[in-house]
């Protein structure tokens, strides 16, 4: 009967331990404040993002507490951020499916294209709980013109910090700070850029 | 041999269930849809809460594990702040507009006892009051289907990450139906 237990206990070790857990978190930001964030005036031009399928799919791991990993997939967590602050300050965002399909970005009088380029880490001071306390995001936007010719570029850097009385209703706080930080950073960015009312 | 069939139940019960409460994913709008509502030129909506609260708000059982609503545990929620997502990332959305929709969830079946195939099946009723008019009136229901598996946590994790998907056919069909463009233009 010993036997029996140490058999068990030995399978639900290796099962723990072989399942090579990552866990899933979702870096989304909430959109509430940068949606509530002033634009003065709209720049009265078309624009499109363009984000390929390999983004949208990717999933990222990074270092959480206790020697586990975080996984999420950071295109996809922010394409709603990223609509948003682009629809804050341009009449009319469109989500592109090709960067080269000029047809449709002529369809639709789209000016300008953002492609987003995003470099995230994580980590925690905790070695017995899992979720990050610290959470990093570098957010590049680059805007070209319908030729191909880079019109401009910005990067944040931004952080997102959370202690375990917080964390412990949202696993995914530290990242979600991070990542609303970032957009909200980028949005004021774009909004004094004069670059796109020059270009219109 | 008693041995061999006992270490194999084990592994089998670990590998099929995990026995707990899970959180859904949060929705995700579909931005290819949400180019074609831009395009609608649709005058701005609101969303009518509707506090419903019937057994389509209660958890969905994915073989051991119970998915819960990331929206205060409702499903009738989870409707609700999918379509207010969908309007606002298509800029179509204002809380004062006289244009106000209600959407009640009928159907909320999730099924992975299958190994191979995982399928949601939702219906929901979606009626548009203009002030006091009622302008539009209609059922809708999607059927989705995605790769599932016989170990417990791949088929979990593979429906909690299509609940959002089926979601979103559902509001597409009702955000994008003719009808609807005709009297929300």
């Amino acid at each position: 009967m010993k036997k029996k237990y140490k058999l068990l206990a030995t399978s639900v070790v290796a099962m723990t331990l072989l399942s090579g857990c990552a866990h899933k978190i979702s870096i989304s930001p909430s959109l509430e404040d940068i949606r509530e964030t002033k634009v003065e005036k709209k720049v009265d031009v078309n624009v499109g993002y363009y984000i390929s399928k390999h983004n949208k799919q990717l999933k990222v791991t990074t270092p959480d507490g206790g020697g586990d990993k975080v996984e999420y997939t950071p295109y996809k967590d922010t394409e709603g951020a990223f609509n948003t602050i682009l629809s804050k300050v341009f009449n009319r965002v469109y989500s592109l499916k090709s960067i080269n399909d000029k047809t449709y970005i002529e369809s639709k009088n789209i000016k300008f294209i953002f492609t987003p380029t995003i470099t995230t880490n994580s980590s925690s001071e905790s070695a017995f709980t899992w979720p990050p306390t610290k959470f990093t995001v570098a957010l590049k936007c680059e805007a070209i013109s319908l030729d191909g010719t880079k019109i401009w570029e910005e990067t944040v850097y931004e952080e997102g910090n959370a202690e375990y009385d917080e964390f412990k209703e949202n696993f995914s706080l530290s990242s979600q700070r991070a990542t609303e930080k970032a957009f909200k950073n980028m949005l004021n960015k774009l909004k004094v850029s004069n670059v796109f009312k020059k270009e219109k | 041999m008693k041995l061999v069939s006992f270490i194999l139940i084990t592994l089998i019960l670990l590998l099929t269930t995990t026995g707990c409460s899970m959180k859904g994913h949060e929705f995700k709008p579909n931005f290819n849809s949400i180019n074609d509502l831009k395009d609608n030129n649709l005058q701005a909506m609101s969303i009518q809460n509707g506090n419903i609260k019937n057994e389509k708000d209660e958890t969905i059982g994915l073989r051991a594990v119970n998915m819960t609503s990331p929206y205060g545990g409702s499903f009738s929620k989870y409707l609700e702040k999918s379509l207010e997502e969908q309007l606002k990332q298509a800029s179509i959305y204002d809380k004062q507009s006289n244009i106000k929709i209600s959407a009640i969830l009928l159907k909320n079946d999730v099924s992975i006892s299958s190994f191979s195939i995982g399928e949601a099946d939702l219906t929901a009723n979606f009626i548009v009051m203009n002030k006091d008019r009622k302008i539009y009136d209609k059922e809708y229901t999607i059927h989705h289907e995605w790769e599932s598996s016989f170990i417990g946590q791949i088929a979990i994790e593979n429906a909690i990450k299509n609940y959002p998907i089926a979601m979103q056919k559902l509001i597409d069909s009702f955000l994008l139906d003719k009808n609807l463009i005709e009297v929300v233009k």
